[in-house]
């Protein structure tokens, strides 16, 4: 097999990585890490390094579209990422002690319980009292955003929750090579409240910077290798963009359903690769 | 949640022109990155396209492409495997740089509490991209 022909796999590959990751909210890594691994041999350490630069092309490639059309809480997205940012560089510090495999699983136990409670019909959002809203209020947090040609309001709860979840997030950004977006959405979704397409639209923001807070230290480890991640970043960087032109005519039901498959579907390659020891 | 009608609030759609500056630095910086990335992997194929493709071994990317002053060195020289990692250096500042026009935004604003939490999360990006590593 030639390096030409993987490229161009791998490109595509790529382009569909940025496609479901731009529109669910989980970053572009998802697909990128079993496609090099399992079909192509390639090292799970290089492997890891281009997953964590896909997270930030489909970041880039589609937030500008989805701030622009008013679905990202900028606000929001940006107190939240603070808590990202920090956990990632707690996640760097405490490397060396934990053992990565027992992370991936307790983390693919996490999602996967947490992604099908949320497939269940959705109760009604308890109301945001005076102390569960008082933060959001006192940072205007609040947003509107357009859906189906409406405007819809919507109040943000739950600040400290959400917030001490990033915390993790971020360290398991760090901690394994992800973008973490899976929590995020889950976090803005389920605890604070948010519509689920600004959730998305939200953590898609809120990722490349999560992302590049872990990614200094596996270019430094020598993780991103320019062969293996130069189809990655431009596959995705188109997919992401397609992605976000269709974003706004998809329904909230729909986006959750392919975000409770992708889900499903990254928690048991988690699963997987921490009980044969592979996050290590 | 509530439907329709309600006036759209200050926190998210209110500052047009930030978010307008907020659009362009990162539709800009995804241009740049992927101009470099094309250009170096275009090369890169023309060269090596042809040899069998084999990552089953990891080396480790080679010392000459893990920081920032040896992919700029790297890049000079010509080599298409530094301007693929120029490429990927860009987009890892896209979300920096955006960080970074926020704050002014915030700034200008006179919004201290947004200034605060821009910076806050500023100092923790540029301590793990530059210090941590």
């Amino acid at each position: 097999m030639s390096v030409l022909f993987m490229t161009a796999v791998v490109g595509l590959g790529a382009f569909l990585a940025g496609l479901v990751g731009s529109l669910t909210g989980i970053g572009g890594g998802v697909v990128i890490v079993p496609l090099l691994t399992l079909v192509f041999g390639v090292d799970i350490r290089y492997a890891v390094g281009a997953s964590l630069i896909a997270v930030i092309a489909t970041s880039c490639g589609a937030a500008g579209t989805y701030v622009k059309g008013g679905f990202t809480n900028l606000r929001v997205g940006m107190l939240l990422e603070v808590g990202t940012v920090a956990g990632a560089l707690l996640g760097t510090a405490i490397a060396l002690m934990v053992s990565p495999n027992a992370i991936g699983i307790l983390f693919a136990v996490t999602v996967l319980f947490n992604s099908l409670q949320s497939l269940r019909p959705r109760l009604p959002d308890p109301p945001v009292t005076e102390a569960s809203g008082k933060i959001g209020r006192a940072l205007r947090l609040a947003g509107s955003y357009r859906d189906a040609g409406t405007v819809r309001h919507y109040e943000v709860r739950a600040v400290p929750l959400g917030f001490a979840i990033m915390l993790i997030a971020g360290a398991l950004s760090a901690l394994l090579g992800i973008g973490s977006g899976v929590m995020k959405v889950l976090a803005m979704d389920r605890a604070m409240g948010l519509p689920f397409k600004v959730s998305t639209a939200t953590s898609n923001f809120m990722l490349g910077v999560t992302a590049a807070a872990s990614a200094g230290i596996y270019l430094q480890r020598g993780y991103v290798d320019p062969a293996v991640t130069f189809p990655v970043v431009v596959g995705v960087l188109a997919g992401a963009r397609t992605g976000s032109r269709l974003f706004p005519g998809a329904s909230n039901r729909s986006l959750r359903t392919l975000f409770v498959a992708v889900v499903v579907a990254i928690a048991l390659q988690m699963l997987y690769r921490g009980l044969t020891g592979a996050l290590g | 949640m509530t439907t329709a009608g309600t006036p759209q609030d200050g926190a998210v759609i209110a500052d047009q022109r930030m978010t307008t500056i907020l659009v362009s630095v990162l539709r800009i910086g995804a241009a740049l990155a992927a101009t470099a990335t094309v250009l170096g992997g275009l090369v890169l194929l023309w060269r090596h396209g042809g040899e069998p493709a084999d990552y089953h071994l990891f080396q480790g990317v080679q010392a000459g492409n893990r920081t920032v002053g040896d992919i700029l060195a790297g890049t000079l020289t010509g080599d298409p495997r530094s301007l693929v990692q120029l490429g990927i250096l860009l987009l890892i500042a896209t979300p920096v740089m955006r960080v970074m026009a926020s704050m002014v935004g915030f700034v200008i604003r006179r919004d201290w509490a947004f200034t605060f939490v821009t910076s806050l999360a500023l100092v923790g990006l540029l301590y793990g991209l530059l210090v941590a590593t």
